[in-house]
């Protein structure tokens, strides 16, 4: 057996595995034996409890290695053979019918069941057996339950989640929803089918997440179609800048204040311009302004917000400008990006509804898409949804605080936290009339002086899952409108076209009627004047109906401007890309899905337009090195496209940036936290204020004039840009120097690296159509042509497969880079086209 | 060379890996160590080579049936390449069973009466 090892070597040492010593000639007693067997058993057993246990070795997690490794049943068994591996025929407890479920060679999923409680429990089936890691980890996240998995590295977030109220609105939503008969079916059935699929899975067949972090599934219950919504909601209405904006005002005051953060500027275009079409005739609902003065606190550590970029483009183009005759709208969802993919592709077909597109794994029906007769998509509608009031306590207790000069009781909610591998954490959260106390001694600024409740859409019930399953089934105009009543959070810009020829969009949501001024900053917690009022009536909010220029736009600009009769406010506006959204759309005419398609990805961006040629006009070039000189070269011959292959835009980010950064040093202060004032808005001061005060350094004694500024920016980025070409070892062109990657969601700073994919060569920066950044990006596009039946094109940047295992995973990717597009095969519950299906699943009750 | 007792582990291992834990195979090479009449150390290696080739083999197969596509992505995780991963593998399997037949061995010498003479098989 060993032929390399000495039998004398071997004889030795089989007298010491035998009798315990050298000695051959001493018999052993039964008790050394004993113990040798104990001895070797525990060994044993220890080794096998280790590895079928998840260790944290020096807080690095370590997955129970044999169980993991097993190829039997360990993440061997996640490799996939082919690309669509399902079992053929499933038994399901509590379908009515038979469902069947082909799929095409994209990987889509075509269901078609008999009614509708098969459909979404077929759906909730087959996203599961897609996505369930995923859907489960985001709905975790969302109710604050992260620590559950991660162990004491998620408590932050965790707390931050449950005291902003995420699992709170989740619960308000979830109330409404069951409320509603044919909601409740809906997510009902779904949950029941997401629970099918979790309870036929063996270990072996667990996603491998669960393998790696070494947990289980748990049951899928209606309220995760709440909180994946929450999730949406938070991502799309949790940005705010009302702290910043304290600080600047209390720093600053108001006249400064209000130059460098103006509302309104010249070349803002809203979603829905004032005119002809858009009169306002109608009666406003009053707020009243209180008399009193804001709190002057001045905030230090803000809690963390989700991405001011979420947002999106939307438009829709009528038949007059099309070379079919047929509208065609166009959506792309700009997100974080990451693995699994936030979106999934399915259609779903019964004979009451047949719809396809993408939808959220989580929530029933489709979210984006198309059915025969109608077209939707959205984008962000931000307004400030959310709103700061300093509370005061009367005592250190939290017992009581101050509203309209009386004390009144807090409500005071326990949330526990589980946290894996250490105690549960018990958070009490304080509520207030205007929300629950987020900031306070234990969190936040963690001052017993700095308590501030928030009050937020996300608190409010939201009914966007029915809006959604009626619009899956709308067949013209006023189903759409009908449908989307229903729609109050996130407030989005909801564009339309129907195969009859309309197009729409309708800014939608449940904003509030807020007196001017009302939340921009921290407010008083103690005035009942500066709580929410009235809610704008939803028929008074801003919309196009086949409007005179034949189409309609949106990427998350004001939705108005100051005619609208309501005072109407957001802190981070978009500037750039809904002007060459229209600014092409208007050029355009006999517009095909080509056009549309280059048009998605198209990388042109404003902001160079209207601010290089003022940063080139004050260079001096003596001084310059050859390779500066070379730089700007480049700069000037610049088309002002972000291409991966070129150089320009590097220089031009890195310029623009330090630039920024030279300019409002003012801002860049340790103890307050602030923002300093946008891209727009700079160039406009720049423009038209060249000798403005905050243009001089602060922290040198002279007096900088504009040019000194934008020389010593200029130098001062080509340095940095040579030492991070040192440091990385790669070249300064744009695709690396942006570094697009996309994320597996548990890849903790490249801890899941392989499950992650770095350095994708994608065109683009933020302020372009094509609207990508480091990690985040167009998460989604679709485009789609009313013709009878309609035909889409789509693509995103991943893959139906949440199994890093499957060619599936991330298939997309590649042609999503290079603004490619898989045409959509879009079937009917009687035209089924069954020769373009590569794979079907049968599902039996 | 004790192969009836490497073939007998490799086969009962597969199937029983099939439907339960990886330590099914523990109880498994724990058994053999106590039906078969070995000594400690040919027991220890018997055991090991026995897990090492299956899920060697296994993990091997299914690497290459599946051109790598997670091999790929999961053995950075573990700072190696795809080999290493399959070796690592091998070699953990292999450790349980080595030390399952062993203590199977140890238990059986525990109702001998007599000095066994496995090692002069």
């Amino acid at each position: 057996m060993l032929p390399l090892i000495n039998r004398a070597f071997i004889i030795r040492l089989n007298h010491i595995f035998h009798y315990g010593t050298f000695n051959p000639n001493k018999k052993s007693s039964w008790c050394m034996k004993l113990f040798k067997f104990l001895l070797i058993f525990s060994i044993n057993v220890l080794l096998i409890y280790s590895l079928n246990t998840r260790l944290v070795i020096k807080d690095i997690p370590i997955p129970p290695l044999g169980k993991f490794l097993d190829p039997a049943q360990g993440f061997w068994q996640n490799s996939e053979h082919d690309s669509l591996g399902y079992a053929t025929s499933i038994n399901i407890d509590g379908l009515k019918d038979s469902v069947s479920v082909t799929y095409d060679k994209n990987g889509v999923p075509h269901i078609y069941a008999q009614n509708n409680h098969d459909l979404y429990m077929a759906q909730g089936f087959i996203i599961a057996q897609h996505r369930l890691w995923q859907m489960e980890f985001q709905t975790h996240a969302a109710a604050g339950r992260v620590s559950e998995i991660i162990g004491k590295g998620g408590l932050a977030f965790d707390r931050l989640q449950r005291r902003k109220g995420m699992s709170y609105g989740a619960e308000v939503t979830y109330k409404a929803m069951q409320k509603d008969p044919f909601v409740n079916s809906c997510i009902k059935a779904y949950a029941d089918g997401v629970n099918a699929y979790i309870q036929s899975l063996s270990y072996q067949q667990l996603p491998i997440e669960y393998k790696l972090l070494g947990y289980e599934p748990e049951e899928w219950t209606p309220m995760k179609s709440a909180l994946i919504l929450e999730y949406m909601i938070d991502a799309l209405t949790g940005h705010d800048d009302d702290f910043e904006n304290s600080n600047a005002l209390n720093l600053f005051g108001l006249e400064t204040f209000n130059f460098l953060f103006p509302e309104k500027l010249p070349r803002m275009v809203p979603v829905i311009p004032s005119g002809n079409e858009n009169p306002w005739d109608f009666q406003k609902v009053n707020a009243t302004p209180p008399a009193t003065d804001l709190p002057t606190d001045l905030i230090k550590n803000i809690l963390p917000k989700p991405d001011p970029d979420n947002g999106s483009n939307n438009w829709a183009v009528s038949g007059n400008k099309t070379a079919s005759g047929k509208p065609i709208l166009c959506n792309d969802t700009h997100l974080g990006l990451n693995l699994p993919s936030l979106w999934f592709m399915i259609q779903l077909s019964s004979p009451e509804v047949n719809v396809y597109g993408f939808t959220f794994t989580g929530a029933a029906g489709v979210t984006i898409g198309f059915n025969d007769s109608i077209a939707w998509g959205f984008t962000n509608a931000p307004r400030d949804n959310r709103d700061w009031y300093k509370i005061t306590f009367q005592g250190s207790s939290a017992n009581k605080y101050k509203y309209n000069d009386q004390w009144i009781p807090t409500k005071k909610r326990i949330e526990a936290i589980k946290i894996r591998g250490a105690e549960t954490y018990y958070d009490t959260v304080v509520n207030t009339r205007q929300g629950p106390v987020v900031y306070d001694k234990s969190f936040g600024d963690h001052d017993a002086k700095k308590n501030y409740a928030l009050r937020w859409i996300g608190h409010d019930p939201s009914m966007v899952q029915k809006a959604l399953l009626e619009l899956n089934k709308g067949k013209n105009y006023d189903d759409y409108l009908k449908a989307i009543e229903h729609w109050d959070a996130p407030p989005q810009n909801i564009v339309f076209a129907s195969t009859s020829g309309d197009i729409a969009l309708r800014v939608q949501g449940q904003y509030v009627a807020k007196w001017p001024g009302q939340g921009k900053f921290l407010m008083d917690g103690n005035n009942p004047l500066h709580e929410w009022q009235q809610e704008i009536p939803k028929d008074q909010n801003p919309y196009q109906y086949n409007p005179e220029r034949n189409f309609v736009s949106s990427a998350n600009q004001p939705s108005v401007d100051s005619l609208y009769p309501y005072w109407v406010y957001n802190s981070s506006q978009e500037h750039y890309r809904n002007r060459i959204i229209n600014r092409e759309l208007n050029k355009m005419s006999q517009i095909t899905v080509e056009d549309m398609m280059k048009l998605q990805v198209n990388s042109y961006s404003i902001l160079p337009e209207e601010t290089l040629p003022i940063l080139l006009d004050s260079i001096h070039l003596e001084g310059l090195s050859q390779k500066e000189i070379k730089a700007l070269q480049q700069l000037q011959e610049w088309n002002y496209e972000y291409k991966v292959e070129s150089y320009a835009p590097t220089y031009f980010q890195a310029w623009w940036k330090q630039f920024m950064i030279c300019l409002w040093d003012e801002f860049n202060k340790s103890n307050v936290a602030l923002t300093s004032p946008d891209e727009f808005t700079t160039t406009y001061i720049i423009k038209n204020f060249p000798d403005y005060k905050f243009i001089d350094v602060d922290s040198t004694d002279k007096q900088e004039s504009l040019t000194e500024l934008i020389n010593y920016a200029f130098k001062k980025s080509q340095k940095d840009l040579s030492e991070w070409q040192q440091s990385t070892g790669l070249d300064t062109k744009w695709g690396n120097y942006k570094g697009t990657f996309i994320k597996h969601l548990a890849d903790l700073g490249g801890s899941l690296a392989g499950f992650s994919r770095y350095n994708i060569q994608v065109d683009g920066v933020a302020d372009a159509i094509n609207s990508t950044k480091r990690n985040h990006g167009p998460s989604q596009r679709f485009i789609v042509e009313m013709t009878s039946p309609p035909q889409a094109y789509v693509i995103y940047p991943g893959g139906q497969s949440g199994n890093p295992g499957s060619i599936l995973y991330d298939n997309m990717i590649n042609d999503w880079r290079d603004g490619k597009y898989l045409p959509v095969i879009f079937t009917g519950f009687n035209r089924r086209e069954n020769d373009q299906m590569i794979y079907s699943q049968q599902l039996k009750p | 060379m004790k192969l009836l007792q490497i073939l007998a582990l490799i086969i009962a291992g597969y199937i029983a890996g099939l439907f339960y834990p990886f330590w099914s195979m523990a109880i498994l090479a724990f058994i053999i160590g106590f039906l078969f009449n070995l000594n400690g150390w040919v027991s220890f290696f018997s055991g090991f080579i026995a897990i090492f080739l299956l899920w060697g083999i296994h993990a091997f197969w299914i690497d290459y049936e599946t051109s790598s596509q997670l091999t790929n992505k999961v053995a950075p995780l573990f700072s190696s390449n795809n080999y290493k991963l399959i070796f690592i593998t091998a070699t953990i399997g292999g450790l349980v069973g080595a030390f399952s037949t062993l203590s199977g061995t140890f238990f059986r010498n525990l109702f001998r009466k007599k000095r066994s003479n496995a090692y002069y098989q």
